[in-house]
């Protein structure tokens, strides 16, 4: 049954993503920059903004869940996540059972090169889900990057940007 | 017409056998001060001629009951209610005036309506003081006993009567679309069935004692208005004698009349179907609106469902569609099936056409939103609506960049991936978590076809299982969906554009 017989057939206007496809080729991971909006989380140890172990927040556009991951670092790498963390319950549309976070509460240890990395919430929310595949396979954070999260939180406040990452400064991109 | 009203009143049908002894009883029954209409109730006239308004003359003298002074049409409002009291038994519920404003305002709504059903919600006192009028009659020598006529159906004969001659309408009480729901009111005697309320129950435990939430709160709702059927069991409950002790029979007039608290006109929803087309994208399905904010412009609801409300004089509408797409999406193809419900239409008599020109004007106008097929629908054919968003395939096409152009045996590997059907897993989107439960769904793809364009750019045709997430698909949702077109091709995918080119559901039925 060809029902697509009724509208003119699929045509894509390339010119207009001539832009969009030079970026991409030069940082294929920036894809990311189309559905979050990027900030960084400064911790005690990172005093250098050059430093690579820099926490990244990622915000989705409706504001509903900033995503932590650092910034690529090389060799071996082992994660823990908090206790807390791994005995969380995350269920139902609500979560209302989940683990309540504030922007300084460590969600994961991080060793790599030698030294130790904690990962914090930065924002204050509901812990509403936390990467068991980074948990089981550390060197994602080489691999593949972009699916290196370590974890979601809903922020409690939902409307404000401003108040919801006031511990993070945009990025310099 | 005189012969009938002199029948109901005293011929072969009615208890009183002669006109003397019919006068004796109306005498009376008059003389507690009660309307024309209650002592037709009472001397167990039935429904009928009798109790038309235009007939009132004619029983008056039949029955030797002068006319009450001030009567006439021609007084204003004001005057007549300071020249009499109210009807002591109806609270002058039955009076003409009433069932005019009633009228009077169905018909100013201009509903289509053939038939009609009338409920009717009367304070509690006329209950206690009818029985009240029935313990007076049954202690009168005059008043022979019979089945009194009830003000509830009264009241609908009347007013029925009253609309049939205005606005051409059957009263149906079984059933019908169209619902008149009288409510009344007076608050003069708010307080007569007091008298009768059930003794409240007995507390087990003593007075200051914590009692539980919920029982509190039912002692309390228990105690402000109790309802109408506890009023009535303990009335039914009561001895005449003992009734006698706690209300004046007959009771006494009140000085001002019942009036309407409510008149609610609700009509059956009308359901129009068909399917839409989205040419355009950044427009929603439904209004998308966040804290009181209008994020995105156009809906398909509004662009569709104004025109029916105008059509169908309702007050408002709903858009149900068979499942949705993103905002900035397309709806392509034969269009998504979906019915627009039309909630209190005025207008229902409509012809195909007038449903049609709805269609043909959106498609004149070039508007981004069009319809197919659109036509009234019955009810139960919206079931299949919900049906088929469950268990229904769907159609897309895509515009996907990828990092790494692929090998021609890379494309046809991908291809052949899907063919004996392709299960993913998919974690809840990132970007619904916020409103849907963390859950790891399976979905299957029933057919995927990936073609190069040109560069980077790749269109991608998917058929999928209703409920898969496509976008995620593609670039992987962080991983989240798996496996993704990003995986298949390893390396990282994202998607520029999306289409639904097919939604195959049979709809509207034909």
């Amino acid at each position: 049954m060809d029902n697509t017989a009724d509208s003119p057939p699929i045509t894509y206007d390339l010119g207009a993503y001539a832009a969009l496809d030079q970026e991409l080729q030069a940082a294929p991971e920036r894809y990311l920059a189309r559905y979050f909006s990027e900030h960084i989380y400064a911790t005690a140890t990172a005093t250098d903004v050059a430093s690579p172990e820099l926490q990244y927040v990622r915000m989705a556009p409706n504001n509903s869940h900033p995503v932590h991951e650092l910034a690529g670092s090389g060799g071996e790498v082992a994660i823990e996540f908090s206790e807390a963390v791994r005995k969380s319950v995350i269920r139902g549309k609500a979560k209302k059972q989940s683990l309540r976070v504030q922007p300084d509460t460590k969600l994961c240890t991080v060793r790599a090169q030698g030294r130790e990395f904690a990962v914090r919430a930065a924002v204050r929310g509901t812990l509403v889900e936390w990467n068991t595949r980074l948990a089981d396979d550390p060197l994602l954070l080489v691999r593949h990057p972009d699916q290196a999260f370590f974890a979601i939180v809903k922020p409690h406040t939902t409307t404000d940007d401003a108040a919801i990452l006031a511990a993070c400064k945009p990025s310099v991109v | 017409m005189a012969g009938t009203i002199a029948e109901a009143l005293y011929g072969a049908q009615s208890v009183y056998s002669s006109a003397e002894e019919a006068r004796a009883a109306a005498a009376a029954l008059a003389a507690t001060g009660a309307c024309l209409l209650c002592v037709l109730r009472f001397m167990g006239v039935p429904l009928g001629p009798a109790y038309q308004a235009e007939a009132a003359a004619e029983v008056h003298e039949a029955l030797g009951i002068p006319v009450p002074a001030g009567d006439g049409g021609s007084d204003t409002q004001e005057q007549q209610q300071q020249q009499q009291q109210c009807c002591p038994a109806c609270l002058d519920i039955l009076h003409h005036s009433l069932a005019d404003e009633v009228a009077d305002r169905y018909r100013a709504q201009e509903f289509d309506a053939e038939d009609a059903v009338i409920g009717v919600d009367l304070p509690k006192s006329v209950y206690v003081r009818q029985r009240a009028m029935e313990v007076f009659c049954a202690a009168s020598s005059a008043v022979r006993k019979s089945a009194a006529v009830g003000v509830k159906d009264a009241l609908k004969h009347v007013v029925g009567q009253r609309l049939a001659a205005t606005c051409g309408i059957a009263i149906d009480n079984s059933d019908s679309q169209m619902r008149i729901e009288i409510a009344l009111a007076h608050a003069e005697t708010a307080d007569d069935h007091r008298p009768f309320l059930p003794a409240p129950q007995q507390d087990s435990r003593p007075p200051g004692a914590p009692r539980s939430k919920a029982k509190a709160k039912a002692d309390r709702a228990r105690d402000h208005e109790p309802n109408l059927a506890a009023v009535v069991g303990e009335l039914a409950a009561c001895s005449d004698a003992d009734f006698r002790a706690r209300f004046p029979c007959p009771p006494r007039a009140a000085a001002g009349r019942a009036r309407i608290g409510s008149l609610e006109l609700r009509r059956a929803s009308l359901f129009v179907g068909g399917r839409y087309l989205k040419l355009e994208r950044n427009i929603s399905q439904t209004p998308f609106i966040v804290d009181g904010q209008r994020l995105v412009e156009l809906s398909v609801a509004e662009i569709i469902g104004e025109p029916l409300r105008a059509l169908t004089r309702s007050d408002a509408y709903n858009l149900v569609g068979s499942g949705r797409e993103d905002a900035d999406v397309r709806m392509l193809g034969a269009g998504r099936p979906f019915y627009v419900e039309c909630i209190n239409p005025r207008t229902t008599r409509l012809a195909p056409d007038q449903i049609r020109e709805v269609e043909r004007a959106l498609a004149r106008s070039a508007s981004p939103v069009q319809t197919r097929r659109l036509q009234l629908i019955a009810p139960a054919d919206t079931a299949v609506i919900k049906e088929g968003e469950e268990h229904k395939s769907k159609h897309y096409c895509a515009l996907v960049w990828l990092a790494q152009p692929l090998s021609e045996a890379r494309v046809a590997e991908i291809n052949a991936a899907a063919r004996h059907g392709l299960l993913l897993q998919q974690m809840t989107p990132v970007r619904v978590l916020h409103r849907r439960a963390p859950l790891t769904r399976p979905k299957r793809l029933l057919a995927l076809e990936i073609a190069h364009i040109e560069g980077h750019f790749y269109r991608v045709r998917i058929e999928s299982e209703a409920g898969a997430y496509i976008k995620e698909f593609v670039h992987g949702d962080l991983g989240r969906t798996t496996p993704s077109l990003a995986s298949l091709a390893g390396t990282t995918a994202d998607i520029l554009e999306l289409d639904v080119e097919n939604v195959s559901l049979d709809f509207p039925p034909p």
